[in-house]
């Protein structure tokens, strides 16, 4: 078992208004499964990305990653543990726009001590890997939104983590070359079995995953294999929840 | 270490190469800050090593020399000196500064040093291109009208050899013919080469000190104690005496000019105060941009102490480059700022003071180094701590720039903070903790800068939201959006306007000092000053830097026509001449000025006594038996006197103690000064000289008929300038100027690092609101009418950081004035408000604001519109 998750609650207080994102979320995920997390908006499923990366802290229940107990590290060692355990992959891309793909790639491991001539060749191999070889050098502000994406997929694989957490990949994407990421990180899982948790809105991209949880209302309400899981009534409902919302 | 510096390298480093506009406007900031500091502490320096370097170079083998106040002592103490046991040598030197009175050479002056020639090669060795007339220095002793000059002096006035120039004597104008040049070698090195030698003879009758010398050099024999020396010629020379080492010369030259060099190293330290307030802001708008970098970074594994790292490695790498650009802008700067320095110390301590060259060396460039990566390193440190504490989760985010998470919580704890700094200086002072500790002093001062500094962005904020409800119905559209810009967003308008605010209230500071300095100065001086026209030799009066002359010209002046005498018994009343000089007192030296006894009649208009009657203490003054003084007010703060205590003063014919009989005004010293009356002086320092004459014109005669009359009788023969009573007022007005000249440099340095700051934010600002601007753009406004938004905008900033500025810099200033300064500098002085500088600080914060929007207001005229409605 890589990631268990236990009775995972998170409250948050805003003025004197508590709001529960999570009432007990319990899961189980295995080495090399690629699972989609998906829910409407305030379901909880980005609050419980962030919980299990260590982006925050649950107000109950365990976490418990390749048999460690996140929720009791330190800051300190948190911070380790994202950076030599965890990668992550955000929706906006998050990367430094004063650093070239190659040293954004590099970046956790160079906050890790390596020199960059240490990291250079690995940072290099995964960029080829993912077709970006021949825009090493370039700035993020000279690559198209696709081409940032795979560089911020570089940069989760650097550190050969235990678990990739993805934060709506394809967000900020055309439909295009948001398959085009999704298709990247299913051959991940499949070939390299990488473990991958990816939350999203999106369907179809959920539907590239291998399971499928859906959240509503801070609590699991499905955990099926994405075979089982009917992506395109989810579809229809999430459209009407959403509309409902306004 | 590794993962620090990768950080550093590829986040911190990368960032300021980014933004290169940015990082050099808060670099420059530092380096003119630093700038500034480095020139007071080269000029300062460069003065001391001048001052030293002159008394080693006159010194020349001297164990020690022996001297007695300005009025010399008299030359049969040099057998005394000779006969005291372990004496090798003991030489003579009358030593005198003369003017020159050629026209083209007006007021420029000579040290003259009369020296026995005979005996000089004992300490002194001198060097001529003709070496007959040191080598015979007969040749030279029979024509009593030789001098000999440095190449360097020469030259630079275009004499040789056999050239005949006049110097101002006490008898009037006298010409001299150069008989030998000397190679830039011993004292010939010192004074910047503006020092001749004459016969010591000559010297006596030319500088009226016939039968005295000012000075004795004495070599001793090998290998005894000087302090035993000392000891022994102390004994036998009795009370009245000072035998020194030539470093303590120069340590008590260092001393006089202490108060001054304080005082504009306190005002450039504020200088680079302000440059810290433009690295605290650039650090902190620096967190605000990256807020969803810093969290990226903190999500992919960053600890928050590389976080902190990186942003005080940027600051302080800005702080290095600042430092070493301030150090080569500062040696600059010196060199702009020497002459006028030396000037206002000459004309404060009313004495020459020149500085010949400047030293700048690698250690003041190392200290540049230190200080801007040091002040940066402080400047810094609040922003970088603030920005570990943005959490990973910030990079989950969409962008969201309009919050200052590094300035969130600051304004609230700052303001608090520098509310308790000011409450607590203010206390301190008014109960004169501040006089009683110099820690205190010290803390005092800093605390009242930094609480000012720390509470003015809480006041910015507070005037934002007072004004909130009138603000809205002034204007039209532009002007009202310009407004409710800087009222939505208080603590935005309060961060942007900190560095011009810091920087105006140094300009206020400054100006509050020179208005309060010239103010008290110009009422005593109204108060003391009654005499119609004032003789003296030529050269600067009101800095008693002028040829003292024999009193017995006061018996020609007095026949002159229009000059009102009265006589009562023997006595006549008519010419009142004023002696100027120093003597030491507790290890300092004291001013002295003793007074001719005026026509009671005018009930003792010179005398500004504070505490007691003016006639009563005039009368003591004039007419005890017992040797009598008057004290200024700030001997007795100094010294803990009061009228009726005694103090013993040292003169040539021993120790006598004299009885305080009032206590007034006066700011010829900063130690203290003392009045005496002529005639009791003249018998204790066995002294005929003054330095000036005043008069009262008699009824029915103009100013112009009598100085007419007096030029036409004694002007070109005893070279006399006559100076009236307002010329003389307007020469200390001038003076006073003259001193705070210099403190413009700093009021500039201050504006300059204030406009950057501003420009700084501005920029920012504009730049956080592109998308806000292309809204604007999108639904009708023009690129003009964006660009006046923006001017406005800056102009309120202005406005609002001038008020803020004349608040705090009213108070201290009030604080500062009333109760530190005369612990600085030794003067007391009243505060006055400075009520033109005020008006002109307000319209120079809105002309700088002015200057400083005119980018930031391009910059946002210019935007396209789809680009700013999509940027993040």
């Amino acid at each position: 078992m890589l990631l268990e998750v236990k009775g995972l609650k998170k409250v948050f207080t805003r003025g004197e208004e508590s709001v529960e994102a999570l009432r007990g979320v319990s899961l189980s995920v295995e080495r090399g499964e690629f699972i989609s997390i998906m829910g409407p908006s305030g379901s909880g499923k980005s609050t419980l990305l962030h919980l299990i990366g260590g982006l925050d802290r649950p107000s109950a229940g365990s976490i418990s990653i390749s048999g460690q107990s996140i929720e009791t590290f330190t800051d300190q060692n948190l911070s380790v543990f994202r950076r030599r355990k965890l990668g992550f992959i955000f929706q906006f891309f998050n990367l430094l726009p004063t650093l070239s793909a190659l040293e954004n790639v590099a970046l956790p491991l160079l906050l890790d001590g390596q020199s960059l001539g240490q990291v250079q060749p690995k940072a290099k191999e995964l960029l080829e890997r993912i077709g970006m070889g021949k825009r090493i050098h370039h700035l993020p502000d000279q690559l198209s939104g696709g081409e940032m994406q795979r560089v911020a997929i570089a940069r989760a694989l650097v550190t050969d983590p235990l678990l990739i957490l993805a934060d709506e990949p394809t967000g900020n994407l055309d439909s295009k070359t948001g398959a085009t990421v999704l298709q990247i990180l299913s051959e991940l899982s499949t070939e390299k079995s990488n473990t991958i948790l990816m939350v999203t809105h999106d369907a179809k991209a959920a539907s590239f995953g291998k399971r499928v949880i859906s959240l509503r209302d801070g609590q699991i309400e499905k955990d099926l294999p994405a075979s089982q899981h009917h992506l395109t009534a989810d579809v229809r409902r999430l459209r009407e929840d959403d509309a409902g919302g306004f | 270490m590794r993962a620090v510096s990768n950080l550093f390298r590829f986040v911190g480093l990368r960032h300021i190469l980014k933004k290169p506009a940015r990082s050099l406007l808060t670099t420059l900031g530092v380096s003119f800050g630093i700038a500034l500091f480095i020139a007071i502490r080269i000029i300062n320096q460069s003065t001391l090593d001048s001052l030293r370097e002159n008394i080693e170079a006159v010194a020349g083998k001297t164990s020690l020399s022996i001297s007695s106040g300005d009025a010399g002592f008299p030359e049969n103490k040099i057998e005394v000196i000779e006969k005291t046991p372990g004496v090798e040598h003991a030489v003579p030197m009358v030593f005198s500064r003369a003017f020159l009175v050629d026209a083209k050479l007006n007021n420029e002056t000579l040290v003259i040093l009369g020296v026995d020639l005979l005996k000089e090669s004992s300490v002194r060795t001198y060097k001529t291109s003709d070496q007959q007339v040191i080598d015979d220095p007969l040749v030279f002793l029979n024509q009593p009208d030789s001098i000999i000059l440095t190449h360097e002096f020469a030259n630079q006035h275009k004499l040789g050899m056999d050239s005949r120039f006049s110097l101002a004597t006490t008898e009037g104008k006298k010409t001299f013919t150069v008989r030998g040049l000397l190679s830039p070698e011993g004292p010939a090195r010192a004074y910047g080469g503006a020092v001749a030698l004459m016969d010591i003879d000559g010297a006596r009758m030319t500088f009226g000190k016939e039968g005295k010398v000012d000075r004795v050099d004495v070599v001793v024999q090998k290998d005894l104690d000087l302090d035993e020396m000392i000891h022994r010629l102390e004994s036998a020379l009795g009370p009245g005496y000072q035998v020194e080492r030539p470093q303590s010369q120069s340590a008590a030259m260092h001393r006089m000019v202490k108060s001054y060099q304080m005082m504009m190293s306190f005002f450039s330290t504020l200088a680079l105060l302000v440059g810290l307030f433009l690295i605290t802001n650039s650090v902190s708008i620096s967190v605000m941009e990256r807020k969803r970098e810093i969290g990226s970074l903190r999500a992919i594994g960053a600890v928050r102490s590389g976080i902190l790292a990186v942003f005080l490695a940027e600051a302080v790498a800005m702080g290095i480059v600042g430092g070493l650009l301030g150090a080569a802008m500062g040696r600059v700067l010196a060199s702009f700022l020497v002459k006028g320095m030396s000037q206002s110390m000459s004309s404060q301590y009313l004495t020459r003071i020149e500085v010949s060259h400047l030293n700048f060396g690698i250690q003041d460039i190392l200290l540049a180094i230190v200080l801007g990566g040091g002040a940066a390193f402080f400047a810094a440190a609040w922003p970088a701590y603030k920005s570990t504490r943005i959490e990973p989760l910030e990079a989950m985010k969409n962008r969201d720039v309009g919050v200052d998470v590094a300035k969130k919580g600051f304004l609230r704890f700052s303001g608090s903070v520098g509310l308790v700094m000011v409450l607590a200086v203010s206390v301190s002072a008014t109960l004169g903790m501040n006089q009683k500790h110099r820690v205190i002093e010290f803390l005092g001062q800093l605390l009242a800068i930094l609480g000012s500094a720390l509470l003015g962005p809480s006041l910015v904020m507070g005037l934002v939201r007072m004004i909130r409800p009138l603000a809205l119905p002034l204007g039209g559209a532009v002007s009202r959006l310009a407004q409710d810009n800087l009222i939505r967003n208080p603590r935005r308008t309060a961060s942007n306007v900190t560095s011009l605010m810091v920087g105006l209230i140094l300009v206020i500071v400054v100006a509050a000092v020179n208005t309060s300095f010239r103010t008290t100065i110009d009422l005593w001086f109204g108060r003391v000053l009654h005499s119609d026209l004032i003789i003296s030799s030529s050269g600067q009066l009101i800095a008693f830097q002028t040829q003292p002359l024999h009193e017995s010209l006061a018996e020609e002046i007095v026949k002159v026509p229009g000059i009102q005498t009265k006589t009562e018994g023997a006595h006549v009343y008519g010419v009142y001449g004023v002696r100027f000089g120093h003597t030491p007192y507790e290890g300092k030296q004291l001013a002295i000025k003793a007074y001719d006894e005026p026509d009671p009649s005018y009930k003792y208009w010179i005398l500004d006594v504070r505490d007691r009657d003016r006639v009563e203490a005039g009368g003591e003054l004039f007419h005890s038996q017992e040797p009598v003084v008057m004290v200024s007010r700030n001997f007795v703060d100094h010294y803990d006197k009061k009228t009726g205590d005694s103090i013993e003063l040292d003169s040539p014919t021993g120790r006598h103690a004299f009885r305080i009989v009032g206590v007034m005004e006066d700011f010829a010293s900063d130690v203290g000064v003392l009045y005496l009356n002529r005639r009791q002086y003249r018998e204790i320092w066995k002294d005929p000289l003054v330095n000036s004459f005043g008069v009262q014109l008699a009824s029915g005669y103009t100013q112009e008929q009598v100085r007419a009359n007096i030029d036409q009788r004694l002007g070109r023969t005893r070279n006399l300038v006559v100076t009236s009573n307002s010329e003389l007022r307007k020469e200390m007005n001038d003076l006073v100027d003259r001193s705070f000249r210099n403190t413009r440099a700093i009021q500039a340095a201050a504006l300059l690092v204030g406009l950057l700051g501003l420009l700084n934010t501005m920029l920012i600002s504009v730049m956080e609101r592109m998308r806000e601007i292309g809204m604007l753009r999108a639904i009708g406004m023009s690129r003009r009418q964006i660009s006046a938004m923006i001017i406005q905008e800056t102009l309120f900033q202005g406005a609002l950081g001038a008020a803020t500025a004349v608040l705090l810099g009213s108070w201290l200033s009030y604080i500062w004035i009333t109760y530190s300064l005369s612990n600085i500098l030794g003067w007391i002085i009243d505060f006055y408000f400075p009520w033109g500088s005020i008006f002109s600080t307000v319209l120079i914060g809105i002309l700088v604001a002015l200057v400083a929007s005119f980018f930031p207001a391009r910059r946002a005229a210019g935007l396209e519109i789809a680009e700013a409605l999509e940027y993040e």
